[in-house]
C-alpha cells in the first residue's frame, strides 16, 4: 500500500506542471467522446450560427462559448439571443459593432474590445470613434445616429437614466423596437463580458487603440 | 382649408392637452392587441407560461415586447435561470439581488428582495448589501456567490482563491448559471432604465447612492 502511494506520488512529481496547469484551468475543452447529448446540441446551434460564415468565432473552445458549453440549456438561448441582436435587427453593422465596442468599454474588457473594434471599422465608423472611447473621451467624429446610440448606452452606464432629450432622438431615429435591440445588444455583451471574466479568457491585442484604465469611463 | 385646420389643430390642443403631453413623454406604451404581429402574439403567450405570470404592459416586459424576437429568446433564458438551474431560490434570488445593486435598480431590488427573504436568506444580507456593506451574516454557500459575483462587478476579474471554491461547490456549470443570472438581470436592469420605470417602495431595505456600491 505504501509502496503504491510512493508510485503514485513519484508519478506526481513527474509531471507537476501538467497537474497544476490541469488544476488551474479555468473551463478546459469537453473533450467529444464526453460531451452530453445537450452540449452536443449547444455545439451544433453554435456551429451553425451565422457568424460561422462570416469566418469568425464559433469555435467551441474559444471564450466565452466553452463557458456557455457547461450550461448548455443557458448557452443555446445565449446564441440564439446573439444572433438575433448581431445579425438580425436591421442595424447597420457600423451601428451594431458601436454598440459592442461602447459595452466592451463599459466592462473594461479587452477581449471583446480587440474582437470588435476591427468589425466597427470595417462597418464605416471613423476609427477615431473607438479611439477616443478608448481614451474614455467623447468621440467628436460621430455621426448623428452614432450620436444617439452614444449617448443612449453611456446615459444607461454611467447615469442609470435616460434623460428625454436622448430617449426622444432614439425614439425618433430607431423606434421602440430599434431601442430595445440596441439595449438588448449592449446588455448580451455584458453576458459575454462576465463570462469572459469568469473563464480569464484572453486574445492577442492587435494593433487597435487600446482600453484605457479609467475611473470614470464615459465623461459627463 | 386653412382655417379648417387651424380650428382642428386648436381643439386638439385645447381640448386635451394633458393626453398630448402625456402620449409625448410615455415610453413604451402598450399596445392594442388587435394590432400584435405574430411575434408579439407569441411572446404575449410566452408570458402565461409557467411560474411567471407577466404581462405585456408591466416592465420590463413592455420593453422586450417592443422587439418581440428578442424578447422571446430573453424570456426563455430567464425560464432556464430562475426556474431550472437547479439552485435553491435562496441562492438565486441572491445572485439576483447583488445584480440589482450594480444596477441600484430600485425596480428589481423591490420585486427580489422579499423572495430572497422568502427563500430564506437573512433579511440582514440584503439590508447590508442595500447599505453598501459586507454582509456579515451569509452562509458559506452564500458567501461564494457574493465574492463570485461582486469581484466581476467591482475588480472585472476572480481571484483564484474565489473561484476554487465556486468550482468546488458549484461546479463549472454552477458558475455558468450563477453568472449568466446575474448578467440576464442586467438586460432587465437596462430595460427598466431605458422605460424610466419606477415602482412603489415597499417596507424592504432601501438602496442607498453610493459611489462605490460593493466594499473592497
Amino acid at each position: 500500500m505504501r509502496k503504491t502511494l510512493a508510485i503514485a506520488l513519484l508519478g506526481a512529481l513527474a509531471a507537476p506542471s501538467l497537474l497544476s496547469a490541469a488544476d488551474n484551468t479555468r473551463f478546459p475543452p469537453i473533450p467529444a467522446d464526453k460531451q452530453t447529448a445537450k452540449e452536443k446540441e449547444f455545439i451544433k446551434a453554435l456551429t451553425d450560427s451565422p457568424r460561422s460564415a462570416n469566418g469568425g468565432g464559433g469555435n467551441i473552445n474559444n471564450p466565452p462559448f466553452k463557458v456557455y458549453l457547461r450550461s448548455p440549456e443557458f448557452g443555446i438561448e445565449a446564441i440564439k439571443m446573439s444572433d438575433y441582436l448581431r445579425f438580425d435587427t436591421g442595424l447597420e453593422n457600423r451601428l451594431t459593432e458601436l454598440a459592442i465596442i461602447i459595452a466592451a468599454r463599459n466592462w473594461d474588457n479587452d477581449y471583446i474590445w480587440t474582437a470588435h473594434y476591427g468589425a466597427a471599422v470595417k462597418g464605416g465608423l471613423d476609427p477615431s470613434v473607438g479611439a477616443d472611447i478608448a481614451a474614455g473621451k467623447r468621440p467628436s467624429k460621430m455621426k448623428e445616429d452614432e450620436a444617439i446610440v452614444y449617448d443612449l448606452l453611456t446615459e444607461i452606464y454611467r447615469d442609470r437614466k435616460v434623460s428625454d432629450a436622448t430617449f426622444a432622438k432614439a425614439r425618433a431615429k430607431y423606434g421602440e423596437k430599434g431601442i430595445m435591440d440596441i439595449i438588448g445588444l449592449a446588455a448580451y455583451y455584458g453576458n459575454t463580458a462576465m463570462a469572459l471574466i469568469v473563464s480569464n479568457g484572453t486574445r492577442p491585442a492587435g494593433n487597435e487603440p487600446k482600453l484605457q484604465k479609467l475611473t470614470q469611463n464615459f465623461p459627463k | 382649408m386653412k382655417k379648417f385646420m387651424t380650428v382642428a389643430l386648436l381643439a386638439a390642443a385645447f381640448a386635451i392637452p394633458g393626453a398630448l403631453i402625456a402620449a409625448e413623454t410615455q415610453r413604451f406604451a402598450p399596445v392594442d392587441p388587435k394590432a400584435y404581429s405574430p411575434a408579439q402574439q407569441e411572446f404575449a403567450k410566452l408570458m402565461t407560461v409557467g411560474p411567471r405570470a407577466g404581462t405585456v404592459t408591466n416592465a420590463p416586459f413592455k420593453v422586450y415586447f417592443a422587439s418581440p424576437e428578442f424578447g422571446l429568446e430573453a424570456i426563455k433564458m430567464s425560464n432556464y435561470l430562475r426556474w431550472g438551474t437547479g439552485l435553491d431560490a435562496r441562492l438565486s434570488e441572491l445572485a439576483i439581488i447583488i445584480a440589482a445593486r450594480h444596477w441600484t435598480s430600485d425596480y428589481i431590488w423591490h420585486a427580489h428582495y422579499p423572495l430572497a427573504v422568502k427563500g430564506g436568506l437573512d433579511p440582514s444580507v440584503g439590508a447590508d448589501i442595500a447599505a453598501g456593506k459586507r454582509p456579515t451574516k451569509m452562509k458559506e454557500d452564500e458567501t461564494i456567490i457574493y465574492d463570485l459575483l461582486t469581484e466581476i462587478y467591482r475588480d472585472h476579474d476572480i481571484s483564484d482563491a474565489t473561484y476554487a471554491k465556486a468550482r468546488a461547490k458549484y461546479g463549472e456549470k454552477g458558475i455558468t448559471d450563477i453568472q449568466a443570472l446575474a448578467s440576464y438581470y442586467g438586460v432587465t436592469a437596462m430595460a427598466l432604465i431605458t422605460a424610466r420605470e419606477k415602482t412603489a417602495p415597499g417596507d424592504e431595505p432601501k438602496l442607498q447612492r453610493l459611489a462605490q456600491v460593493f466594499p473592497k
